[in-house]
């Protein structure tokens, strides 16, 4: 096969690798993907230092195991997959917190309605969404992440956590409204003026 | 998703281009280079020497067995040859 280059999708550089054991083949990877891990370690463990140990620890796992990649996946989602769980399993040994999901959610019935729409997530300006996202338990972090930053599928992020998709519904929806709490808490008057917003455009189109 | 330019993918490429402006991507890279290289300094020796170590070790165990066998072929053969001589003893 031939020598690694930029031009290549990510699973011929892989076969590519696996066959010359080309450090140039890993550096594309690294470059490709290095940057997305580290941002993704950053907003969960929240210190740069960390970040940084950590991005290196998933590449070492990535450069060991590259050969148990199934191919069942994209490779971002396999890679994304282990730097979340890294992450999350760094914080639960640190803090000694047992699951990042409590029981009543596992159990939960398939009947989660989500009352917040995706767009109160997605008009956060990033001052907002930094300091919501800081305030989060690591699990709601991940979650939203994978959902609002990867645009994963509901049943990806449930595979990837081995929980039912129901449970991880429940998830979504408690980190939503956990990430309302702390907006209205930490900047009031920007979500006045929001609901204010609402209520005249609503009112507008009563009006038509 | 809306075609809105979305938060999370915002605040995502602002720590990407921190981490490549700054020294994290640098000091990340060399850690690894270090350690990939390490892990292949280990990978040689062993296909090197790990090999020959194995051999050494089976050698060293079943090396009483082998002699025997040798010994009796060596028997084998000085019997085959006798009596060769002894079947045609004007030959």
């Amino acid at each position: 096969m031939a020598v690694c280059n930029a031009q290549m999708k990510d699973l011929e550089v892989i076969h590519s690798y696996l066959d010359s054991q080309a450090s140039r083949c890993f550096n594309l990877l690294y470059e490709r993907y290095s940057g997305k891990v580290y941002a993704k370690c950053l907003t969960l463990l929240g210190d740069t230092a960390l970040a940084e140990d950590a991005t290196q620890e998933i590449f070492t796992k990535i450069f060991l195991n590259l050969a148990r990649f199934n191919e069942k996946s994209k490779f971002s989602t396999w890679l994304y997959s282990i730097t979340y769980n890294f992450c999350i399993d760094y914080i639960r040994r640190k803090k000694k917190e047992k699951a990042i999901f409590s029981d009543d959610i596992e159990r939960a019935p398939d009947l989660a309605a989500d009352d917040i729409p995706d767009k109160e997530m997605l008009e956060l300006n990033l001052v907002q969404l930094e300091q919501v996202l800081g305030s989060l338990n690591p699990g709601d972090r991940a979650i939203l992440l994978m959902k609002y930053q990867d645009g994963e599928q509901i049943k990806d992020i449930a595979k990837q956590f081995g929980k039912s998709e129901s449970a991880i519904k429940m998830q979504i929806k408690r980190a939503k409204e956990r990430a309302r709490k702390i907006r209205a808490a930490n900047f009031p008057d920007e979500l006045n003026a929001d609901a204010y917003e609402q209520q005249v455009q609503s009112f507008r189109g009563n009006a038509k | 998703m809306n075609n809105k330019s979305n938060p999370f993918e915002e605040m995502q490429n602002r720590q990407i281009r921190t981490f490549f402006d700054g020294d994290a991507n640098r000091k990340i890279k060399a850690g690894l280079d270090s350690r990939m290289g390490t892990f292949r300094l280990l990978g040689n020796i062993a296909d090197v020497y790990l090999n020959r170590f194995v051999d050494t070790m089976v050698g060293m165990a079943n090396g009483a067995v082998e002699s025997e066998e040798e010994e009796v072929q060596a028997r084998l053969k000085s019997g085959e040859q006798s009596r060769t001589g002894n079947k045609y003893p004007n030959l």
